[in-house]
Order: structure tokens, then sequence, then C-alpha cells
């Protein structure tokens, strides 16, 4: 098996129709399969395979055009129990029936990538976490209609072990849902919430004190989003700070990306007051984590390395001055 | 004296040096280093759990995997890793020819390697079967590593089958294989083409020749120095315009700089075409404006002046001879530099452009 985990997916199919030796160890051995390579009879193709392959711990279906339908999700619900990785991507076609398949059959499911199909519903998408309880990593982005308050409620309520939700232009997200979230998932460490139009300040603060472990936040386009927030996130660091003394946090934890592009309604102060809190979030060419493009008011904030740059610029002016 | 000094030496060195005791499953038993034998994690733990392998009687079983050529090798492979010294280019080279063996015995090896749990061996026989898997049919890596065809013809078909029975589906592998013998017919084509290209063949002295104006081009240049001369003292006998004076100037200047960048480029494109006999060979050749013209004699031109440019061409000629190995060196760096456009300036100057593709033209002169 060793030696079939370094060639292609195509490879190992084709390795299974050799001999029933090969075949068996493959049936029964392979943790990791990729159809993206499948441009045309993808569904077919997982109709055939995915009851072989017993074992399957990972599965990566995503499309480029959407080939995925139904009947393939319940073949993948009904032979792949083991399934801890799950990505479905773009596939236009599923309806709620493949969330409720799902939810029945892959209960380990730790990684979930349902990315662009948005014939989901909000309700499909609560029954399924109040099934897969092991989620740590939830990928929504473009999911509109599953992607709502009474969804990310049923997250927060169910799936607690959740580190990473990407919920990129989910305009019906608002503050109940984020909050909800927050105060049932204290281990998010990445949260994107890019083209979430209707949140405010409330689900900045909430994430902000809930969250210690906070590592990446995208608030791209978020224009309700005020100072209130930014000094918010900049306070709970001497909070998280206080409770890393206790357990023994290090002083590297905090915000290490945020993306606060095009929230016009923020203020200098309140941004530079976050990048002085958080010595990770960097506006140096080099290593930019705070990006604030669209935000003409905010070119004073800088991080510290620039600030330091630009004081040693100043102490020793370049000879020809 | 000295007789007893290099015994205990002698003594002193063997007992230092300690080995352990290998039993291979056929029964054989042999002495190996230790610091070459605690190179594979097996053997060590061996060693560390049990104090297994340090008298012949204590030899260390090894797996059954493990016979005797295989644990040779294993051997070999661990004598050259676990030396610090070896940089990581030594280590890829050994590596890669070490792996230079049949399919069969490359099996054996890897999983012996997986026996003694030698990860790093493991590694490189796996990458190396791996190589050898990808790309192939079900029928060539039977053939390859000698597998029995046990499947029927309903179990081979169905790993690509699926339900709407899609032949697309159900013949790729037929398929695979049909186009790599494709490419192969067409890469035989291509090799065939390559073979039929001219090859400039000229001998060394058949090209000096050429570069020295044996062909008549140097003849045809001192005809336009003479003529040009002849016609600049005519110009200057003449009572004209500044203006018309520096008109004829420039018209004398032997290439203007715009001229020179279409002749680069020119000479890029003939050095890049495949069919070019001259293709590695600096494009020697003048300007339109020295082309001979029939009808110019250079009859009316006193001896001394004629002896004077003789003089100049055969100065030229002679410093395009000495320079010539210089010039084949830097012919020989590849296609990457090409030499441009050699041009005679009025005043009887070389003009020589060499370039790197793409880079600026440096411009080397000589008068």
């Amino acid at each position: 098996m060793q030696i079939l985990s370094l060639v292609d997916d195509q490879t190992v199919i084709t390795a299974s129709g050799v001999c029933r030796g090969w075949r068996d160890a493959i049936y029964f051995g392979l943790a990791r399969l990729s159809l993206s390579w499948c441009s045309k009879s993808m569904n077919n193709l997982v109709l055939s395979l995915v009851p072989k392959f017993v074992k399957l711990q990972t599965l990566i279906l995503r499309q480029d055009k959407p080939q995925l339908e139904d009947n393939a999700v319940e073949t993948i619900a009904k032979c792949c129990h083991e399934l801890q990785i799950l990505d479905l991507s773009k596939s236009f076609k599923l309806t709620d029936h493949s969330l409720y398949e799902l939810a029945l059959g892959c209960r380990d499911l730790t990684k979930l990538n349902i990315s662009g199909c948005s014939a989901f519903s909000d309700n499909a998408l609560a029954y399924l976490a109040s099934f897969c309880r092991k989620l740590k990593v939830l990928n929504l982005c473009g999911c509109v209609r599953a992607a709502s308050d009474t969804a990310l409620q049923a997250i927060g309520q169910y799936c607690n072990q959740l580190q990473s939700l990407n919920l990129g232009w989910c305009d019906n997200v608002g503050d109940v849902g984020v909050t909800t979230l927050a105060y049932g998932c204290p281990d998010l460490r990445i949260v994107d919430l890019c083209g979430c139009v209707r949140i405010t300040d409330d689900s900045v603060i909430a994430l902000a004190t809930r969250c210690p472990h906070l590592r990446s936040l995208g608030l791209y386009y978020c224009k309700n989003i005020t100072d209130r927030a930014m000094y918010s996130l900049a306070h709970s660091k001497v909070n998280n700070r206080m409770w890393g003394s206790v357990k023994g946090g290090n002083d590297e934890d905090g915000l290490r990306t945020l993306n606060i592009s095009q929230c016009t309604a923020l203020t200098p102060s309140a941004v530079q007051a976050v990048c002085d809190s958080f010595p990770s979030l960097h506006t140096c060419s080099g290593r930019h984590s705070l990006i604030m493009s669209g935000c003409l008011n905010l070119t004073s904030v800088h991080c510290a390395c620039a600030v330091h740059a630009h004081r040693a610029f100043t102490t020793f002016p370049h000879p020809a001055h | 004296m000295p007789f007893s000094i290099f015994f205990f030496f002698f003594f002193f060195f063997f007992k230092m040096k300690s080995y352990i005791w290998l039993q291979t499953v056929d029964g054989s038993i042999q002495q190996v280093e230790e610091e070459v034998a605690m190179f594979c994690p097996m053997i060590c733990q061996e060693v560390l759990q049990t104090g297994m392998g340090s008298s012949k009687n204590y030899a260390i079983s090894l797996p059954q995997r493990v016979n005797p050529a295989i644990l040779g090798l294993i051997l070999d492979y661990c004598r050259f890793h676990q030396v610090p010294g070896h940089s990581n280019k030594e280590r890829k080279t050994f590596d890669e020819k070490f792996i230079r063996m049949d399919t069969k015995k490359l099996c054996e090896l890897t999983s012996a390697a997986d026996s003694l749990q030698l990860k790093p061996l493991v590694d490189l026989t796996s990458r190396a079967l791996a190589r050898i898997i990808e790309g192939k049919t079900p029928e060539e890596i039977r053939e390859t590593f000698h597998l029995p065809d046990d499947l029927t013809e309903e179990e081979k078909l169905e790993p690509l089958r699926n339900i709407t029975d899609d032949p697309r589906i159900r013949l790729l592998n037929r398929l695979y294989a049909r186009k790599r013998k494709e490419l192969k017919e067409r890469k035989k084509l291509k090799d065939v083409e390559v073979e039929e290209e001219p090859k400039d063949e000229r001998s060394v002295e058949d090209l000096l020749s050429f570069i020295n104006g044996a062909d008549g081009d140097m003849k045809g240049t001192r005809t336009n120095k003479n003529k040009k001369k002849n016609r600049r003292r005519k110009d200057h006998a003449k009572d004209l315009s500044s203006k018309n004076e520096n008109e004829n100037d420039k018209d004398l200047n032997p290439l203007p700089s715009a001229y020179h960048n279409v002749y680069f480029d020119n000479a890029l494109e003939a050095s890049a075409s495949k069919h070019s006999r001259m293709q590695n060979l600096p494009a020697i050749s003048f300007s339109p404006k020295f082309e001979f013209i029939d009808g110019d004699v250079d009859d009316d031109l006193d001896p001394a002046m004629k002896e004077e440019l003789d003089r100049e061409v055969e100065d030229f000629a002679r410093r395009l001879n000495s320079d010539w190995p210089e010039r084949m060196q830097i012919l020989s760096l590849g296609q990457d530099r090409r030499l441009v456009p050699i041009s005679i300036n009025s005043n009887g100057s070389t003009h020589l452009y060499t370039a790197l593709a793409g880079n600026s033209i440096s411009k080397v002169s000589g008068s």
C-alpha cells in the first residue's frame, strides 16, 4: 500500500484490476481516494468504485462541472462508514437528500467541504450537524441557503470540536448564528465571514471573548463592523493572556491573520490597537497578514517591524541626504 | 620492543571494533560491524531489549524475507548511509545507482527493508517501484511483476465499470495502452526526422576560408571601400552646404543603431531556424549600402591609395584569423550565445557584435 500511496489515483484504480492479491489489498487497504481528475463520468465511477473501497477515510470529489448526484452520495454514505474527510465542492446537483444520507452513514466525519453546493437547505445542514458531532473543519462558502442562523445554531449546539468554519458570501448569516457558534465552539481557530454583510460588531465581540484560540478572522466586505469590534479584539488579547498564564499558554497565541478589506467604517486608532496587541499581525510586504485593501483611511496603520524599520531609516538617514 | 607495541595496538583495535552476529532464514550466520547493523531499527531494538547478537551462539534471527543476498544489499546501503560525512548530492547519487536492479530483486529488497523497519530504504525502493507501475495497463503490470492472470474478464473490467456500462469507462485501460503506443510511434517518427536534418559537415579549414572571404565576400568589401573613399574624395572636392555634408556623413556611417537592432533580430531568427546549415556560425555580412554594384570600378584610384587599402584588408583578415580560436570558444558555449554581424566602418575598423540572446548587445571594437 505504501507503493500505491506514491502513485496517482488513476494508477491505483488500474492496479486493482491486475490480480486478485492486488485487488484485495487495494479494496481493503486504500484509505485515500481522489476522483477529481475524472471530468465526465464521476458519478458512475463513484457508483462502481466506492462500494469496493470499504476502508476509505478520505474521499475527494471536487468538480469543475457538476457531475455528482444524490445516488452517488447515498452510495458513499452506505459503504464508507469510516470516512473522515469528504470534499463535495461545486456539486450543484446535490439536494438535501445527500446531507440526510451522510448524516446517517458517515458519523465520523471531521472535515466536510460542501462549498458551492447551493441547493442544500439550512434544515438539512442542521440535521447533518446533529449527527456528525466530530466535525472540525466545515467549508460552507457560497452555501447561501444552507448557512443561516438556524443552521449555525445547530452547529454551535452539536459540533463543539469545530476549529475551522468558512462562511464566505453566506449573506443570510446574522449575529444570532455567529454568537451561538462562538459560545458553542470555543476551539474555533479559523473563521471566514467574508461577504456576510448582515453581521455587526456583536459577532466579532462574541468570537473575541469566547474563542481564545482564534488565529484567523476574515471580515472582508463586512461594512457594519466598527471600532467597537476592533477594540474588543485588542482587549481579548489581554484576557487571553491572563488565561494563558493559568493554563500555560505562550505569547505567540492570538490572531495571525485579519482581513478587514472594505470595512470602511474603521478608524486607524482602533485597527492600530489590534495590530499592537497581536505581534503576529503584519502590514509589511514580506509577511502581509493584516489585510486592509480598500480602506484608504487606514494607510497610517503599521505593524511593529514596519515602525522599527521606519525609525531606523529616520535615525540613520541615507548618506546622500 | 616495537613488535610488542604493534601487537598491543593490533589487539586493542580489534578489541575495540565490536561486531553483531546475524542469522538469515537459511541458517547462515554473518558477522557485521555494530554501527552498520544498528542502522536497522529492528536489529537495534533486538540488541537493546534482548542483548542478542553479541556472539555466534546468540545470533539475531532475521525475518524470513531477509535472505543472504538481500542482506548483503541492505548492509551496503547501511554502510554508506551511516557515515555522517556524505553530502546530499553524494547520497542521492548512491541511491540512484543502488536501485538500478531488476524488478524482482527490487520487490524483495522492499519487503526485506520493511521487515527490518529500515524506513529510508523502504521509501527509496517504494518510489522506484511506483515509477515502474505508473502509467502502465494491468497487462503491462502483470508482465513486469510476473503476476498471475487470475481475474476473470468481468473482474478485470470491474474497477472501471459503472452502472450504465459506459464504454468509455469500460475501455479506459485499453485506451491508455493505445495512447501510449501512438506516442511511442510519434516519438520514433520524430527521431527519424531529426536524423534526416541536414548537418554542417564542413571542416574547420573550409569554415575559416569562408569567414576570411575566400568566397569573394572580401573582394566585394574592398571594392565597396574603394568606392566609398572615392566618393568621399569627390564630396570633399565639391563645395556643399554643411547640411549636405552632414547627410553624407550619415550615409557613410556603416550601420545606424536602428539598423543594428533589426539585423540582430534577423540573426537570432536565422540561428534559431532548425534547417539552417549555418545554425551555429556567426552571421558575417555587411550593410546593404556596401553591396557590390556592377559597373563600379576602382581603376581610377592612384596606386598608393590602392596599396594602402590592400594592406588594411590584409590586416583585417589577419586579425580575424587570430581571433578565430576565441570565436570558436564562444560558439561552443552553446546556442544561447550568438555572434551577430561584423560590420566594417568607413575608417576600416570593425565592430563585432556579440550577444546573449535576450540580453544587451556588447560591442567589441578593433581598428
